[in-house]
């Protein structure tokens, strides 16, 4: 962690003059009266450097530092800071902050340059809950298989003196003429025993693409909570479906068609793809496009790019299509080329692994085959060798 | 003669459940790393083997958990937080816990008539900007990101 700490400051200062750190950036705590608890950070600075430190913020009278001053000797680019905070019998409702800063001074440079006053700080925030029962909640929208399907997830958080024994949430999709599409129900769920927990419901969108508002109805204990967010159903509307390279030539200008699908049920035009090729190290090798056509409605066309592969090696290549459209809408896909010399394989189309490549797919192998043979090797003893032994015993 | 085929009885029972045991024992997504209640204020590299992917989430249910193909990536950079992780292949491992640290940090240099301030932490952070005892501005800074303003004192927390 130090030598990692030590790289980070080593690359940074190469361009810049002075830098300081402090991990972690904020503590959060659940108010007790009159706790006292007693906290570590890690600050991060140049050798030699001193820094003053102070404690600010609402918080601020009830910190504790273990220093006002820190002192990094020659060598040392990472301290251990300690403090203490001791909160008070009583504080409001929510949330309350103090902060603990550490200070490097400006300096003169030997050429009359003078450095800028850096000081970085670290947050200990202590929250308070609310009276009786309360939660808090947040409405997250997901697309899964695509788009095919949508999930739903809402947080929900405990944030009052009481428990909340059990929480549900009812999410009603509505079109952008304000008509009820769907009504979903999640699960319900205690926060009795945790304070935080995720509810979340999956619904296969029927309707067409486009826009769509969640409004997500919370019942906790009698009580309600509303929350809206917009999403958009069948986002991805182009597809890329096919990518072939026939007579392939490695060290040749080779010919691609891709064909991509238009699932919306209108004409989409302007669609170009643009392919990348990388490196390990997530550099672009090579990177070329396609020419600029319309796709009809519901239906499917094949672009045509070319790739130089002067200078590349056989081996495999992470590799980036992205399908452009409509001015500034774009389908991604990652894909990867297992470039050979008179052939090129296309991996990650249809499947993120392809089936015949899955460790699961070795694995169930090798226990289907062992447990094979454990039952011959059972049914033979039982039903065959120990008949015939135990008979010629009797004999 | 018949004890003879009791003991290969037994010895074929024992055989048999050894064997299961030891085969649905090897199918278990073998989990080298990171160990359970790591901390790290950057990119994780997870190390399994016998695992198609990796699932996390903030919560130990994977309500809706981050799905990492071990085939294609291993490593992957997070958020500050508290995460819960998983191997899945035939069968699943069992739930160890990780922890991104929140890193503050500031890097300034002189630039022209002023300075140019970096995030170098892995946090979105508030910069409150002094021009000696007076605080001239707040600005917002992006992790990664770097503004030049005029100022000669530059303090940093997380937002």
């Amino acid at each position: 962690m130090r030598l990692f700490f030590v790289l980070v400051l080593a690359v940074v200062l190469t361009g810049f003059v002075s830098g300081l750190g402090v991990t972690p950036g904020r503590v959060t705590i659940d108010f007790s009266p009159n706790l006292k608890k007693s906290f570590e950070v890690e600050v991060i600075a140049s050798p030699g450097t001193e820094l003053s430190v102070s404690a600010t913020g609402e918080l601020g009278k009830y910190i504790t530092l273990s220093s006002q001053v820190l002192k990094f000797r020659e060598g040392e680019s990472s301290k251990k800071f300690s403090y203490e905070i001791n909160l008070p019998a009583n504080l409001n409702s929510g949330n309350h902050e103090g902060n603990i800063i550490f200070l490097k001074k400006a300096e003169e440079e030997r050429d009359g340059t003078i450095q800028a006053t850096l000081a970085v700080a670290t947050q200990i925030r202590v929250f308070v809950p609310y009276s009786g029962k309360e939660i808090s909640s947040g409405l997250y929208v997901n697309q899964l298989e695509d788009g095919r399907k949508v999930q739903f997830i809402v947080q929900v958080s405990s944030i009052g003196k009481y428990d909340v024994a059990s929480v549900r949430a009812n999410i009603d999709v509505f079109n952008r003429l304000g008509e009820k599409v769907a009504s979903i129900n999640t699960g319900e769920v205690s926060l009795q025993d945790k304070k935080s927990r995720e509810l979340t419901a999956v619904w296969e969108p029927k309707v067409p693409v486009g826009k769509y508002l969640a409004v997500a109805t919370v019942i906790y204990d009698g009580e309600t909570k509303r929350l809206e967010k917009e999403f958009s159903v069948g986002e991805h509307v182009l597809e890329l479906q096919e990518v072939r390279a026939d007579n392939f030539r490695l060290g040749e200008i080779v010919k691609f068609e891709m064909l991509v699908e238009n699932k919306w049920n209108q004409k989409i035009d302007d669609v170009h793809l643009e392919t990348k090729v990388f490196d390990d190290n997530r550099e672009v090798l090579s990177h070329f496009k396609s020419s600029e056509e319309s796709i009809g409605p519901l239906s499917k066309k094949v672009f045509t790019s070319f790739w130089d592969t002067a200078g590349f090696k056989v081996g495999r290549y992470k590799t980036e299509v992205e399908i452009d459209y409509g001015g500034n809408n774009s389908v991604r896909k990652d894909l990867e080329f297992d470039v050979r010399e008179n052939e090129l394989r296309v991996i990650g189309l249809g499947y993120v692994i392809s089936e015949s490549e899955k460790e699961s797919n070795r694995i169930v192998f090798v226990l289907v085959v062992g447990i094979i043979l454990l039952v011959l090797i059972n049914l033979a003893w039982f039903l065959w060798i120990r008949k015939k032994l135990k008979a010629k015993a009797e004999k | 003669m018949m004890r003879r085929i009791y003991a290969i009885d037994f010895a074929i029972v024992l055989f048999s459940l050894a064997f299961m045991v030891f085969l649905f024992g090897w199918a278990q997504p073998l989990v080298v790393g990171p160990r359970d209640g790591f901390e790290t204020t950057r990119s994780v590299l997870f190390s399994v083997e016998r695992a198609d992917k990796v699932l996390i989430d903030d919560n130990p249910d994977f309500t809706s958990p981050m799905v990492l193909d071990v085939r294609k990536a291993h490593k992957v950079e997070l958020k500050p937080g508290v995460y819960f992780w998983k191997a899945e292949g035939v069968f699943g491992s069992d739930v160890r816990r990780l922890t991104i640290k929140s890193f503050v940090s500031l890097e300034v240099r002189p630039v022209g008539n002023g300075f140019e301030v970096l995030n170098a932490g892995n946090v979105d952070l508030n910069v409150l900007v002094y021009d000696n005892k007076t605080l001239v501005k707040k600005i917002s800074l992006e992790k990664g990101a770097s503004k030049t303003v005029r100022g000669n004192k530059f303090v940093g927390g997380m937002k």
